[in-house]
């Protein structure tokens, strides 16, 4: 089931997801899949909420920062896929290669 | 979708979109730093690093190798942080020479290697007095800073340029930090 609104439910999308997933109750498979794609641009806002009696405060991030992190993170993992087309990680054969490899550099401590 | 690459990349990031957009086409030209700047930077490679890992007895094993600075440029300079991650460096003509891959297997395996198509390794072209050669991002190990500037200053192989240390992070970000696969199933 692609959704990618519910305008005929007067709900907002969230809203919508919500009332779907509530409904669906433990142990119950969800009777569609979910896939969720955002622009770099629009990642939601993090809340942050910091205790202003703790006097470790002033050492903690900062929004914006955690913000400007996240964006970042967001697009060095967008960037892969775009440059670096099919980046996957080692097969196993792969590993079991590479472990064969190091067994020729290693020597016992 | 390569059309879209300049609007994720950071603002220094910017000035090097074609490069990117062309990779890996001749990122061998632009990969390393053209001189080796005079401190020490996240993505340098010393000639020589003590590197340890536990085997599959649990025995402790050493590698004498080249190694790549893995930890942020700020905390591997000196009195900033302890210690520094290095990963091994390892010489792509060994890799292949002990490589129990044939034919075309081999072929394939060493296109993606170039490629840089698998996340866990690194692949850096040749360049200043560094080979041609594979960095692994799965075994790392900490080394003291204060020992790292003592050896590693006079030994750096390899810098890498802007750009090379921006096409560095991407990939590390992506080993690093990407999803759990969706089966890996933990407990509530």
């Amino acid at each position: 089931m692609a959704v990618s609104s519910q305008p005929a439910t007067g709900q907002s999308f969230q809203c919508w997801l919500n009332a779907e997933l509530s409904a669906c109750g433990t142990g119950i498979t969800f009777p569609f899949k979910l896939k969720y794609s955002i622009d770099p641009d629009d990642l939601p806002a993090v809340t942050y909420w910091c205790d202003v009696t703790d006097p470790e405060a002033g050492s903690r991030l900062k929004q914006s920062e955690l913000l400007n992190w996240t964006k970042n993170l967001h697009a060095l993992n967008v960037v892969a896929g775009i440059i670096i087309p099919g980046i996957r990680e080692l097969t196993e054969p792969e590993q079991h290669n590479l472990r064969n490899i190091y067994r020729k550099l290693y020597r016992k401590a | 979708m390569i059309a879209d690459l300049d609007s994720y990349l950071p603002e220094h990031a910017r000035p090097f979109a074609d490069l990117l957009k062309q990779f890996p086409e001749h990122y061998e030209k632009w990969v390393h730093a053209k001189t080796l700047p005079a401190e020490l930077y996240q993505g340098d490679v010393v000639e020589k690093a003590l590197l340890t890992a536990i085997d599959e007895e649990g025995e402790i094993v050493k590698l004498g190798l080249p190694a790549m600075v893995i930890s942020c440029t700020c905390d591997v300079q000196p009195k900033q942080g302890e210690f520094a991650l290095l990963a091994p460096v390892i010489d792509i003509d060994f890799y292949i020479e002990n490589s129990e891959f044939r034919g075309e297997a081999l072929d394939s395996h060493v296109r993606d290697l170039k490629a840089n198509k698998i996340a866990n390794l690194f692949f850096v072209p040749a360049g200043h007095k560094l080979k041609a050669s594979v960095i692994d991002f799965q075994q790392l190990t900490a080394v003291s800073v204060e020992f790292l500037h003592k050896k590693g200053l006079e030994t750096r192989l390899a810098s890498l340029s802007q750009p090379g240390h921006y096409l560095f992070l991407v990939k590390l970000a992506h080993h690093l930090t990407r999803p759990d696969a969706t089966d890996a199933k933990r407990s509530q």
